[in-house]
């Protein structure tokens, strides 16, 4: 069996566009689906799928390692977050083939299941960008927290810390207090509360002062308190906080992650399988972490493709803690995929059909083409006019 | 002053796929070159810079580090090598625009000479046989160099005994003896060897004194290197494949080499690698700046060059000048008697792309690959 072709297929969701990548093979009706996405790299990352291409194509794409290691190898240039996207959709690929050439799903291949049902979490407004992004008030957090608790979800993620610098002041710290307050009074004490803070820190010392003010309220755990990349701060942060500290989804490759096992730097890997270089990087990087203690709980903002690779690690992957969602993204989310989840009380299901069990449906995808991504990140400005972190 | 339009443009040299930015301005003939080549992934950079493009246009092109936090977070992603090498491109015309409103070199509006001359050395490539390394040096040195690179490694596996090895010192052997005692090589190893391996051919190889032994192992591991710095006596270069002052810091508060080789059209532009050699200053280490591509990031190492306390000496194509010369439109600088070259000219960098000239040679393909003799990938 032959790889003969890749094409990527651009929808656009507002704050994202996604890439569906088709791995096509020499046999009548069988290619595979993965997805690229990353926000406001579109056409980065698929011009890195045309340049990956010759490497790929007429290769058996059950060898899916050995593509994986021509595409690393081959290219030279260890890949950043925009290559490793553009490899992880057609990784993501090569699995959904060997699924569906076998007739099982790809949870089977990967070391079958290790648990019955997947916990998920989603965001204010199921994803909105305005509610997850925008949301500073007590009043409408409380509200958009209990609409998700209430249509069934146990778990769900703010992004409410405010765009900060190396300090902050008593003001914001009050604020945010009173945030996370009001919020874990709106849920009750059995929802799982999550705190992402974007890497909105640049100095560990502001991130320990925030996490001060959430500690009293148990969130499950707080990411990326500063940006990516300083594992000592990390560690810093890990011995001071009462607070269990997650990070990873800007983090591609187990050579990334390892620094941060290494030291013993965060309790909870955020691998995007997205991102980081598909279903069988995230399994080196979860059984790295479960070596060290510690859990993964994927990335996924993503499309609907995206979500259902992470549904099949997840069953198999024994570390594994909470998975994210946004499916209130735009809201035609679920008209262009169709795909095996079913969330039941906050869970999904165990799928059943061969593969991933995806299916683009490509009309509908061609009603949304590629236009550039809301590039919500430019409010991240300070008064002053300094450029911060989103 | 504002920018008005980024335009890409993808060349297919002789050696691989060079990829250029044009920064167009508001103001009347004032427009900038930079470049972005990262071979092989023309298609990847190139829609970097579309990407980027809306982060840009309207911006005042003056303010070089705006622009380049303003690429760098309001990305969000920080970037790898392919999202780095556009900003570089971009970042490295803005400071071409920035000489020519100011009708002055680029080195001068980062600090201006503190040297006269700049150091040359030529790199002869990949090859396996002693008397082919010979042949090249021996054109080299008869340019002028002073200083040649060799690359004399094989795909090999992670264990290799006594050939391969000697096989090694073979060719370190002949061209020690080509170049002789006033004048220098140097070794790359791009990345091949395991680290026992590595450790098991420095110090077979110690007494041809290289100049220095560049990526030894792998580039996804700066921290392999640790062991390797402990025990080499051969100082360790790196940082080809390293982007950013964030992937340096490692190299820098570990002391895992004696060298850094930034690229100018990966890791940067002009703006962090003023930065990255700030640093090499502070730790003592040498910048000697990885520059194999095109003419317009070797217009920039120059400037870079000149500028720069830590500089110790500059890759430079010896070869396909003529391509070269066409697509400028000019002569590149050549190596003269002492092994150097001169200050670059201005204003800005002193070069621009031939449009025409590229667009004639804008097909083409170019794999990196290497197989080990029992079929498994090896690194290029």
């Amino acid at each position: 069996m032959k790889i003969i072709d890749i094409t990527a297929t651009v929808v656009n969701a507002e704050m994202r566009n996604w890439v569906f990548v088709k791995v096509e093979t020499d046999q009548p009706g069988l290619y595979g689906w993965g997805e690229a996405t990353l926000e406001w790299k579109t056409r980065a990352v698929v011009g890195a799928i045309e340049d990956l291409k010759p490497l790929v194509i007429g290769r058996d794409p059950r060898d899916i390692e050995q593509a994986m290691r021509a595409m690393t190898k081959h290219g030279f240039w260890r890949m950043g977050v925009i290559g490793r996207s553009a490899m992880s959709g057609i990784e993501q690929a090569l699995w959904d083939i060997s699924g569906k050439e076998l007739g099982v799903p790809v949870w089977r291949l990967l070391g079958g299941r290790t648990r019955d049902r997947v916990k998920v979490y989603t965001h204010l407004g199921l994803g909105d960008m305005r509610a997850v992004y925008e949301t500073f008030e007590p009043g409408p957090l409380a509200e958009r927290a209990c609409a998700l608790v209430e249509s069934g979800y146990g778990a769900l993620k703010v992004v409410f810390i405010p765009y900060t610098h190396y300090t902050t002041t008593p003001r914001a710290l009050r604020h945010v207090g009173r945030l996370m307050e009001s919020l874990r009074q709106a849920v009750g004490p059995d929802v799982d509360l999550m705190v992402d803070f974007h890497g909105r820190c640049a100095s560990t010392s502001a991130a320990l002062q925030f996490i001060e003010e959430l500690a009293p309220f148990d969130p499950l755990f707080v990411e990326e308190p500063i940006p990516p990349g300083d594992t000592e701060g990390m560690r810093e942060i890990v011995l001071k906080s009462r607070v269990p500290i997650a990070t990873g989804e800007r983090l591609v490759s187990r050579e990334e992650f390892w620094p941060l096992f290494e030291r013993r730097a965060l309790h909870i890997a955020q691998p995007d399988l997205c991102h980081c270089g598909g279903i069988g990087e995230g399994r080196k990087i979860a059984s790295a972490a479960e070596t060290v203690g510690v859990g993964i709980a994927p990335h996924n903002p993503l499309g609907p493709i995206a979500g259902v690779v992470a549904l099949h690690f997840d069953i198999a992957t024994p570390n594994f803690v909470i998975q994210e969602e946004m499916v209130g993204a735009v809201p035609w989310y679920g008209d262009v995929v169709q795909g095996p989840i079913r969330r039941v009380d906050g869970h999904w299901q165990l799928p059943s059909a061969p593969g991933l069990g995806v299916e683009v449906d490509e009309a509908v995808a061609a009603r949304h083409p590629f236009k550039p991504e809301v590039l919500h990140t430019l409010n991240a400005v300070l008064d002053d006019g300094t450029i911060v972190d989103w | 002053m504002k920018i008005t339009r980024l335009t890409a443009l993808t060349t297919y040299s002789p050696i691989s796929d060079w990829t250029y930015v044009k920064v167009e301005t508001d103001a009347p003939g004032i427009f900038g070159w930079g470049e972005c080549s990262l071979p092989s992934k023309p298609n990847g950079v190139e829609g970097a810079l579309r990407d980027l493009e809306k982060l840009l246009i309207g911006a005042d092109p003056l303010d070089t580090e705006w622009c380049w936090q303003r690429m760098y977070r309001h990305g969000y992603w920080r970037g790898g090598p392919i999202q780095t090498s556009a900003l570089s491109g971009i970042d490295i015309a803005l400071w071409d625009i920035k000489g020519k409103v100011l009708d002055l070199p680029v080195y001068k509006l980062i600090g201006g000479a503190v040297r006269k001359r700049i150091r040359l050395y030529a790199n002869l490539g990949l090859a396996d046989e002693p008397a082919e390394f010979r042949k090249r040096a021996r054109h080299a040195l008869g340019l002028g160099y002073k200083v040649v690179k060799i690359y004399p490694l094989p795909a090999v596996g992670p264990v290799e005994g006594r050939a391969v090895v000697d096989h090694i010192v073979a060719c370190c052997e002949a061209v020690r003896d080509e170049v002789g005692s006033d004048r220098d090589f140097a070794l790359d190893f791009h990345g091949r060897l395991s680290p026992g391996l590595a450790v098991v051919v420095e110090a077979a190889l110690r007494h041809t004194r290289p100049l220095w032994i560049e990526e030894p192992v792998a580039a996804e591991s700066p921290a392999q290197l640790a062991r390797l710095a402990e025990k080499f006596v051969i100082p360790i270069a790196v940082g080809e494949r390293l982007v950013t002052r964030w992937a340096f810091r490692e190299v820098f508060e570990r002391e895992l080499a004696a060298i850094v080789q930034p690229d100018v059209a990966n890791a940067g532009g002009i703006s962090e690698l003023v930065r990255i050699a700030a640093m090499a200053e502070m730790y003592g280490l040498a910048f000697a700046p990885h520059n194999p591509n095109g003419p317009v990031q070797s217009a920039a190492s120059l400037h870079l060059a000149a500028a720069l306390q830590s500089f110790a000496m500059l890759e430079h194509r010896h070869e396909h000048h003529a391509f070269m010369n066409g697509l400028i439109g000019a002569t590149v600088p050549t190596v003269e008697a002492d092994g150097c070259t001169g200050l670059p000219d201005g204003p800005g960098l002193g070069v621009a792309v031939d449009e025409n000239f590229a667009r004639q040679h804008a097909q083409g393909s170019w794999i990196p690959e290497s197989f080990r003799p029992d079929g498994s990938i090896g690194d290029w």
